[in-house]
């Protein structure tokens, strides 16, 4: 069984008076320290297979197994100390909080984990900060950063509790081409280091094609799953 | 400790609603201090009044005199040595100032063109003048024991017998034997007392002279005056506890249970207050209600973040409750400090206000420092907050992260 194991996953949403079967019969294995592309159009279900892998959305059907853990059994306060524990967060608009400082962003998901050290804390933030290049801009409120160094923040913050998955919702949709690839090589290689799992989700076809696994969705379902080397592979992909 | 640092920056992050949402709430709270202070000023100063104009604080009687005095009022007066023993045990108390003993009965006063009914009162002079000190004497001096003959009439009973200082008029009573007396007196002096209908009646007289009148050494009443209003209890208590000891034989009565007028005063004026206060915080929940909804409303990509990342929903809930607490208290507390400036401020530009009902003077306005309406309206707006965050709270932390997250 894969590190996140997904079978015949169903999901519907109404949208104003009309269904939309966002999901239909996704199954799917990604093995630990994998590093997963998802595309697809807009409407394709990439996002809702997305929110359901992190713990974030509920399915209407099927099964999804993350880490070992059958999440369609936890209720809320399980699926929430799920997430802080063992999943990192990475999102197009950076989401980091205005009234915190850099250095108070990273350091949430640690005092989320129970971490009482200060000392602690204060040295996981600072290699975090150092290791995306922002260890000067501590003291900084978001809001006096650009918006690569926010998703940098952002990635430091996803990563600093050493999640076992990294999940990035369009990562580089707000971000000139040069910073977005130097954004995604930055996750990759951090998570990477960690030994984490990392499913991004985007509509870059540069990214896609050179992913080392990419699936793309199309009207809910899996139209091609296709490694590094498949013949074909972006073709399908596009 | 994380939690009051980014609540006390949210507050900040948006100076203007917030300003709004404190305004609201310092309004509010200084003009509950305002008004509870001048409630509470007019509270004082009415009991004052009735205290050190009529009742004294508490009223010694032989036992029997409340329930029977009116059908047989001299066998339930006090003799002279029985007087000097209640005098002597109240004197004991370190509470007690003064005593003096009173005589009171109804009379015809008059002239060879007017008379009128007159409630008159034999008093000690020397310590009556001093337990009476909210008498103000408009017109000529106070009693005098030189002066045996020497009456004061209040302001309405000598406008109604067309009567001035100096008047020569006969008072006529029936005596202890049922017997009609007469005896001659001079108006020696005119006073206004807090209530004018006690002003339309009321005369005083040296007690030698009105015993002299009734023909008998007895007296209705002892009055005492304490130092402090609040040892009553412990004085009544003590009084209790000797005279059952010494078997004085004696009752007593509390100047609240006979200040009725008094006591209307503060049903009238609580009722008020107590208005106001619902007004008054009816408008901090939906002043606080509001700034917290808009504030959820624009944080609801905030919030998804926070959820997403492995916060509670209980800690969403306690982010806002803490904010709208600490709004909430922070805006109170400024407004005690600005009631408390402000009763300063009105205090020292001593506004004379129209007399009360029931009054024939005017009074400067007061505003009393009462610090458990301070403490009560910061606890009152604390819990107000609490409760008028609780709803847009719990809206927040149910929102569907996905949503949420989706938020613009």
């Amino acid at each position: 069984m894969g590190f996140i194991q997904i079978n015949e996953l169903h999901k519907t949403y109404w949208l104003g008076e009309s269904q939309v079967h966002a999901l239909r019969g996704v199954s799917l294995a990604v093995n630990e320290g994998e590093r997963l592309f998802l595309g697809g159009p807009s409407g394709s279900g990439k996002s809702t297979l997305l929110h359901i892998i992190g713990c974030l959305d509920r399915f209407d059907q099927g099964r999804i197994v993350v880490a070992g853990r059958d999440v369609a059994s936890a209720d809320d306060r399980a699926l929430a100390d799920f997430r802080a524990r063992y999943i990192g967060f990475v999102f197009q608009n950076f989401n980091l909080l205005p009234v915190l400082t850099v250095f108070e962003n990273v350091e949430y998901p640690l005092l989320l984990n129970g971490e009482k050290s200060a000392k602690k804390r204060r040295s996981r933030v600072e290699g975090m900060l150092e290791a995306v290049g922002l260890l000067g801009h501590a003291k900084h409120y978001p809001n006096e950063l650009s918006g690569g160094q926010r998703q940098r923040v952002a990635i430091a913050r996803a990563l600093v509790h050493h999640p076992r998955l990294l999940i990035a919702d369009e990562p580089t949709a707000n971000l000139d081409s040069t910073t977005g690839e130097a954004i995604i090589q930055l996750m990759l290689d951090l998570s990477r280091e960690q030994g984490s799992t990392v499913i991004i989700c985007t509509h870059n076809r540069e990214l896609l094609e050179n992913a080392e696994r990419c699936i793309l969705l199309r009207d809910g379902k899996i139209e091609n799953d296709a490694t590094a080397g498949t013949q074909g592979r972006t073709a399908a992909c596009f | 400790m994380f939690l009051i640092k980014v609540a006390w920056r949210n507050i900040l992050r948006h100076k203007r609603r917030s300003l709004f949402a404190l305004l609201t709430i310092l309004s509010g709270v200084t003009g509950i201090i305002l008004f509870g202070g001048f409630v509470e000023a007019n509270y004082i100063g009415l009991r004052e009044s009735v205290i050190r104009s009529q009742y004294g604080h508490l009223q010694i009687h032989r036992a029997g005199y409340e329930a029977n005095h009116r059908q047989d009022p001299d066998r339930y007066r006090m003799p002279l040595e029985q007087a000097e023993r209640v005098k002597a045990l109240l004197e004991s108390n370190p509470h007690v100032q003064m005593t003096s003993r009173r005589l009171e009965f109804t009379a015809l006063l008059g002239n060879e063109k007017n008379s009128q009914a007159a409630i008159v009162r034999g008093v000690d002079p020397e310590t009556e003048t001093l337990i009476n000190s909210a008498l103000t004497i408009i017109d000529g001096t106070d009693l005098d024991e030189e002066e045996p003959e020497g009456v004061l009439l209040g302001e309405g009973l000598a406008q109604a017998l067309n009567v001035k200082v100096g008047d020569q008029l006969s008072l006529l009573a029936s005596t202890v034997n049922g017997v009609m007396n007469a005896v001659d007196v001079t108006v020696q002096g005119i006073f206004q007392s807090f209530a004018k209908e006690y002003d339309d009646a009321a005369m005083m007289m040296t007690l030698p002279h009105a015993q002299q009148l009734l023909n008998t050494q007895s007296v209705d009443t002892v009055v005492a005056l304490l130092d402090e209003t609040m040892a009553l209890d412990a004085v009544v208590a003590d009084v209790a506890d000797r005279s059952r000891a010494q078997d004085l034989g004696i009752e007593w009565i509390e100047w609240h249970k006979l200040a009725t007028f008094y006591q209307k005063v503060v049903d009238l004026y609580d009722g008020f207050f107590l208005f106001i206060n619902l007004v008054i915080y009816v408008v901090v929940v939906f002043g606080v209600a509001n700034t917290m909804i808009v504030t959820v409303m624009e944080r609801t990509a905030e919030i998804g973040t926070l959820r997403a990342m492995g916060t509670h929903r209980g800690g969403i809930v306690r982010q806002f409750l803490t904010e709208g607490l600490m709004l909430a208290v922070f805006g109170a507390v400024l407004g005690v400090l600005a009631g408390i400036a402000l009763t300063y401020s009105l205090n020292a530009l001593e506004i004379m206000m129209p007399p009360p009902p029931g009054s024939s003077k005017g009074y400067p306005l007061r505003i009393a420092y009462v610090p458990w309406i301070w403490a009560g309206s910061v606890g009152a707006v604390a819990l107000i907050a609490l409760f008028a965050t609780l709803v847009p709270a719990m809206q927040a932390a149910r929102k569907s992260i996905v949503d949420a997250l989706r938020y613009v």
